[in-house]
């Protein structure tokens, strides 16, 4: 037998309470019950319950009901509704007819704050995808991020462990008392994997087992990595990602068991992960974390990442104690390797989360309150303006016996109606600002900014938009409310009243002021009103000025950034990666002529002009550094930090190709081999740093790393950018490919023609030369400058259109004014005019109201703006740069556009006939 | 003769709608009767109001059933018309065909 749905519980109790003492009671829940059951079956269990949900919130409140014998039979008055909620229920309907009444200023309203709210939402939803839940993984809360710093060091937020620390922390937590369930390391791998289709490059990471647990995630199919396949030889195996699963091996179960070739090495498909599943960085592969007796004795080289899930019931604070005491024996024990460093315990999005971000979405968070609150001053304007026309139907409501409450109780509700009808217009407008913002954002890169794929409309956001939308009710709707209510300034507890002691109510209406207001016919005095309404716009024009500046500045300076010199021209040139495994690869020798066969390859299709091999390209989604001495110039001190430079690897052909000059020297050359004298060319910047005047030629640099080798200078590169975050003066350092060829090769090509038509032909020569070898990331150099400034960009354009709005905002704000105050002022200006006044006379007049509030609001506005502009140099990473004439430049438009909004209607007023004028309505 | 005023056209049409359905009148058939037939939309709210003045006026007699599952365990209140009422309908249905008389010409629907 199945059990009956009944209708929502929480309605039927409701309605149950309403009803409790009538006779009524139980023929009504039953007839409703049986309905909702006929609705069930006839059409949905959805449909039904929204049937019965209506019809118990309306029964007790229908007009014949209310009144009627069923709900007011009871005595002790429990089943009437409130008399506040009645009050309430009225005084809504009253505001929804009010609101359908005047289509056009409640159309005006809406859309102002839809637009306000409508960007709040999107950023909301941004920032709280970003920065509240970056990882959709269960339980995430219980997961946290283990790893070493150096306090002080630049590094700060990087997640780092190094293999033997690991190790011991593990031990440490393998006892019973330990706060963690289980512990897990990782380490960024990127992999060929071939046989079958086309050969690809897979992003991966090398995990130690316990990855899965730790994350909360259990193998949808086939098993997990077990204990000890973390072992050399063991370490076969692999667990896919559902995304490539499906992908590559079109979700066949039969793939489970096989082997396929990563790297050049057969590995056995032991699992796939669950659907959705991407940690970390949009990972699509998971192989074992095998290390060898030597490389997990490293206690030196930090580059694991390591997390734990915490025990059930054991807090963040008690695991920082257990690894205070870990890491302080291991200090001691280690003083070389770990005296340096603490060792933190942050949550997952503490300890992966994206710092930048942050920064980020408050700056845009906060602007697009300031666009909220434009819109909100606009709205509290025509609201204001709206009392002024409706003074006479509030002086009668006075007259009727209406106390102050109620009329601003009404006046808020009417306020309330309007921003809950912007609502669903402003979620409509974030959820396709959320899918514009989502469509720009490179794939690529998208894996990288965490959280980006939980980027969404959901109920938080609708909530959030709920919310805010009450929140602005108060903002905007109060001070007309207040204004309206209080009928030209007297307020009801008026001296006139206090002196003469308590008054009965019915004599209320002989208040002068409401006397004098319904005699005038609700025209009223509007002084105060109106000089409320030229605050709030200037209000408006302070708060959209730095708004524009910083719009200015972060759009200026992107677009410089892209468009600028790079130190190389990066149109017409073609890029690609491939990554060499290094079980067929591993001598120089094979890497270097591999290197070389492409780059000859490439050189000689049709259409190309250079081609040119690299470790890493300009602006490419990598970086190579090392750490260097200059020979003859040891450092001071053992502890002062290692010197750094970017490290380039490059083909002879790579300056040409990229035409990147060189200022002094010479470029390499063939000659320049494997067992001939390593040679580097150093750029103007790394000159500057060491030799700022003398001759670099012939000097000698000792670079360490794995294989130290000492290089002497032959040449100098101008500077270039390698990434924006770092700037142009980035010392480098250049090293032919025959003397270092690395595993993961860039290549280059500068085309004649259109360089995106080459791929094919690319794609072939590669399969020529190495079938199994996949080539990637495929682009246009300016595409990747483009990509790698993707965060700027997306800054520059939030920030353009916040300051769009703004201005668009201030600026209707103006207009709306000048234009009330010229309709208020007709008569006035009549009868100037018929004084004599000439039309220039009365545009002066009313163009000076806009200036004043133009003077005002744009003085206010610069010094913010100016403010911001400092703040935001900073947190753009040079990118921005304060520039006076920019905001004088923005001064000017705005107080330009504002002076053009105010002199349209001062045109009306000054085609104003008199004699029509004076004759007033 | 028996005042009529009291008794309003929608009141007529419940007392109608109650005749109609016999041993079977409740407020959920009464209501799909009358938008059925008349093709009026009827408020809830309404049709109780009416039938509790209906029954105050003693128009109307009703009595509850017994406790049904499909009702999640609440029983049926089923209504009868009283002598009183039979009476008043047939008193208003005269008195509309007294009027009428005459008027077929403009009455009847063409």
């Amino acid at each position: 037998m199945t059990r009956r749905l009944g209708p929502p519980p929480l309605a039927t109790r409701w309605l149950e309470r309403r009803l409790a003492a009538s006779p009524w009671r139980e023929s009504i829940l039953g007839d409703l019950d049986e309905e909702h059951a006929a609705i069930t079956r006839r059409r949905s269990r959805l449909a039904a319950d929204v049937f019965y949900c209506t019809q118990a919130l309306r029964l007790p409140f229908d007009q014949k009901m209310g009144t009627g014998l069923i709900f007011r039979s009871d005595a002790r008055g429990k089943l009437d509704p409130s008399p506040f909620f009645r009050g309430a229920m009225s005084e809504l309907r009253l505001a929804i007819r009010s609101a359908f009444k005047h289509p056009g200023h409640t159309v005006l309203v809406v859309l102002a704050l839809a637009l306000g709210l409508g960007l709040n939402a999107a950023v909301y939803g941004i920032g709280d995808a970003l920065l509240a839940r970056p990882f959709p993984l269960p339980g995430v809360d219980r997961v946290v991020v283990i790893g070493d710093m150096r306090p002080g060091a630049f590094d700060t937020l990087q997640q780092n462990a190094s293999p033997a620390n690991f190790r011991d922390w593990q031990t440490a937590s393998a006892a019973p008392g330990a706060p963690f369930a289980r512990m897990a390391a990782w380490d960024w791998w990127s992999a060929n994997i071939t046989g079958g289709s086309e050969p690809e490059r897979v992003q991966a990471f090398r995990v130690t087992p316990g990855f899965f647990a730790v994350m909360g995630v259990a193998i949808a199919t086939g098993r997990d990595f077990a204990e000890g396949e973390d072992t050399d030889g063991r370490d076969r195996v692999v667990i896919l990602s559902d995304g490539l699963w499906k992908r590559r091996f079109g979700g066949d179960r039969a793939v489970l068991g096989t082997q396929v070739m990563i790297e050049g090495e057969p590995h056995e498909v032991i699992g796939v992960a669950p659907e959705k599943f991407a940690f970390p960085n949009g990972s699509e592969m998971w192989v074992p974390l095998a290390l060898n007796a030597e490389d997990a004795a490293v206690r030196r080289s930090r580059y694991l990442t390591v997390a734990a899930r915490l025990k059930p019931g054991v807090t963040i604070d008690e695991a920082r104690a257990h690894m205070a005491v870990v890491a302080a024996r291991l200090k001691q024990e280690y003083p070389a390797d770990n005296g340096q460093h603490e060792t933190y315990v942050h949550t997952l999005a503490q300890g992966m989360g994206d710092p930048g971000s942050t920064n980020l979405v408050i700056v845009w968070q906060i602007s697009a309150l300031v666009v909220l609150l434009i819109a909100c001053a606009n709205v509290a304007s025509l609201l204001l303006a709206r009392g002024a026309t409706r003074a006479r139907e509030i002086a009668v409501r006075f007259a009727m016996g209406a106390n102050r409450w109620r009329v601003i109780r009404q006046l808020l509700a009417e306020s309330l109606v309007l921003a809950m009808l912007a609502v669903p217009l402003s979620l409509g407008l974030a959820w396709w600002l959320l899918r514009v913002i989502k469509s720009y954002m490179p794939a690529r890169i998208a894996n990288f900014v965490l959280g980006w794929h939980e980027i969404d409309l959901d109920g938080r956001v609708i909530l959030f938009t709920i919310v805010a939308a009450i929140v602005t009710t108060a903002i905007f709707g109060l001070l007309p409310a207040i204004q309206a209510s209080s009928l030209g300034g007297n307020s009801l507890d008026s001296s006139w009243y206090r002196r003469r002691g308590r008054l009965p109510r019915r004599v209320k209406w002989f208040r002068p002021s409401l006397s004098d207001t319904l005699k005038q016919g609700g025209r009223g005095s509007t002084t105060g009103r109106l000089r409320l309404r030229k605050m709030l716009v200037s209000a408006e024009m302070a708060l959209a000025l730095p708004l524009l500046v910083a719009a200015g500045m972060t759009a200026l300076g992107t677009w410089r950034f892209v468009n600028g010199p790079q130190g190389y021209d990066a149109a017409g040139v073609l890029t690609f990666r491939t990554s060499l495994p290094v079980a067929r690869y591993t001598t120089l020798a094979a890497r270097s002529q591999f290197a070389d066969q492409v780059r000859q390859a490439l050189a000689a299709l049709p259409g190309v002009v250079a081609a040119a091999g690299a470790n890493v390209m300009p602006s490419g989604n990598a970086g190579w550094s090392v750490n260097y001495e200059i020979e003859g110039q040891p450092p001071a001190s053992p502890d002062t930090p290692p010197l750094v430079t970017d490290y380039r690897v490059v083909t002879p052909s790579y300056f040409e190709t990229y035409r990147m000059p060189l200022t002094r020297g010479r470029g390499f050359t063939a000659l320049d081999r494997h067992d001939t004298l390593p040679v580097t060319i150093v750029s103007e910047s790394f000159v500057a740093r060491h030799w700022p005047n003398e001759d670099p030629l012939g000097k000698r640099v000792v670079v360490g790393g794995r294989e130290p080798f000492v290089a002497t200078v032959v040449g100098v590169a101008a500077n270039h950018i390698h990434d924006w975050f770092l700037g142009a003066g980035r010392p480098a350092i250049f090293r032919p490919m025959e003397q270092g060829a690395p595993l993961t090769q860039v290549f280059a090509v500068r085309a004649g023609g259109d360089p995106a038509a080459l791929t094919p032909a690319i794609r072939a020569a590669i399969a020529r030369i190495d079938p199994a070898q996949p080539i990637y990331d495929v682009m246009l150099q300016t595409e990747a400058v483009r990509q790698r400034t993707i965060g700027p960009q997306y800054a520059a354009g939030m920030m353009a259109l916040f300051g769009a709005l703004a201005l668009l905002l201030s600026v209707i704000g103006i207009y709306a004014l000048v234009g009330y105050y010229v309709t208020q002022r007709r008569q006035e200006i009549g009868v100037r005019m018929a004084l004599g006044a000439q039309p220039g006379d009365v545009v002066r007049l009313t163009v000076r109201q806009a200036g004043l509030m133009t003077a005002i609001g744009v003085g206010v506005g610069a010094v913010a703006a100016f403010a911001l502009g400092r703040v935001l140099e900073s947190a753009m990473f040079g990118i921005a740069q304060n520039d006076p004439r920019l905001l004088a430049g923005f001064a000017a438009t705005l107080a330009v556009s504002a002076l053009i909004a105010g002199y349209v209607p001062a045109r009306r007023a000054a085609a104003i006939d008199p004699m029509v004028a004076m004759r007033g309505d | 003769m028996q005042a009529f005023s009291s008794l309003g056209e929608f009141e007529q049409l419940v007392l109608l709608a109650v005749l109609q359905l016999g041993d079977e009148a409740y407020a959920v058939p009464v209501r799909d009767l009358i938008v059925g037939r008349t093709g009026r939309s009827v408020a809830r709210g309404a049709l109780y109001t009416a039938l509790e003045r209906l029954e105050a006026k003693d128009l109307l007699a009703s009595r509850m059933g017994d406790p049904l599952p499909e009702r999640g365990g609440r029983a049926r209140r089923y209504f009868t018309v009283t002598p009183e009422g039979l009476a008043l309908l047939r008193d208003a249905r005269a008195a509309v065909a007294n009027l009428s008389q005459g008027l077929e010409s403009l009455l009847e629907r063409p």
